[in-house]
């Protein structure tokens, strides 16, 4: 739970179809991830992951704010945290459903997957890489058609300094502080996340359908409709 | 041959599972009944795997791979969306190949990706 004294932006529930759409919005990586990778076959076989919160809200919420003419962007680190993960859930989909998959730790049998062993598996099923890659590509190309990518060419020192000094003030890493610090300098401050640890940032509105966020921005007074 | 324009159907943003899965319902309903499915994607402006997932994934589940490749065609997909279309059926192809034990393996990847 975090603290009431550190929440310090609005919180809007995107559960609540009543609430207002902003005029542009960032979205983060965990939202880019729940929208546009491919969770294949899931729900068919009756099991709807990400949990069912995030596959529920974030794609209707979505879906709203495109009709609505929300202006949907994202932050060039986002991507690349996005085909990051996105890569790495594919190395371990291998891994885990290879019949004759490796140690991940010669010294210490039977661990399990973890993002430590990212590594190991890419260079043990090297030959899978270039195929997972161009998987990747597609997913990227797709998310990029919906999206408008900030920051634009030119700006990056800029918000790399804005970053540090918002992350300095505040208690979540590094990466949220990039992402708050090219949205607002890109002059939006609403945010689309499923990260609770966003709320923890000055001067922004969170959109978002976590429970924690919007647990704690209830019980500071920063639940806004 | 049974065409389904999903613009009609659904709208131009095709991002919502929840629209997939009826999408899902109407081309499984065709070609249970032994008809052709062609899905007409033009005009659609957003598409995302979370819709395609719920819209074609699916129907792995219910048909064998040659029924589907002789019996559901699209049309009026850009180049991206063509690939991303081809994407989500390999994905699905190799999801129903694997054992019930390998797709609660790549179910549990797959929820886990942003909790480390």
């Amino acid at each position: 739970m975090i603290p009431t004294l550190l929440v310090k932006a609005e919180v809007v529930d995107i559960r609540n179809r009543k609430s207002n759409l902003p005029r542009r919005v960032v979205a983060d990586a965990n939202v880019l991830y729940v929208i546009n990778y491919d969770v294949t076959g899931l729900a068919a076989a009756g099991g709807r992951v990400p949990p069912s919160y995030q596959t529920r809200h974030y794609p209707a919420w979505w879906k709203l704010a495109a009709r609505g003419g929300v202006e949907l962007c994202t932050v060039a680190s986002c991507l690349a945290e996005f085909a990051h993960i996105v890569e790495r859930t594919e190395l371990e989909n291998i891994w885990r459903t290879d019949p004759n998959r490796p140690e991940l730790d010669p010294n210490r049998p039977g661990q399990d997957f973890s993002p430590k062993y990212t590594k190991t598996v890419r260079n043990h099923y090297h030959g899978q890489i270039k195929p997972i890659r161009e998987g990747v590509e597609t997913t990227l190309a797709s998310t990029r058609k919906s999206v408008n990518i900030l920051p634009r060419v030119g700006q990056d020192e800029a918000a790399l300094n804005r970053a540090i000094q918002v992350w300095v003030e505040s208690t979540a890493d590094f990466g949220d502080a990039h992402l708050v610090a090219t949205a607002k300098g890109a002059g939006i401050a609403n945010i689309l996340s499923d990260d609770a640890d966003l709320i923890t940032f000055e001067g922004i509105v969170v959109y978002t359908a976590n429970q924690t966020a919007i647990g704690a921005a209830q019980a500071s007074g920063k639940l806004i409709l | 041959m049974q065409t389904i324009r999903i613009i009609d159907e659904i709208g131009p943003v095709c991002v919502d599972p929840e629209d997939g899965s009826l999408l899902c319902q109407q081309s499984c309903t065709a070609l249970s009944q032994g008809l052709d499915v062609l899905l007409d994607f033009s005009g659609v402006k957003t598409l995302t795997s979370s819709f395609l997932n719920a819209a074609l994934g699916c129907l792995f589940a219910s048909f064998s791979v040659d029924t589907l490749t002789q019996k559901l065609k699209y049309i009026g997909l850009d180049p991206t969306d063509e690939k991303l279309v081809r994407l989500v059926v390999t994905n699905a192809i190799r999801f129903y190949a694997a054992t019930p034990e390998q797709q609660q393996a790549m179910a549990a990847a797959t929820s886990r990706a942003f909790e480390y």
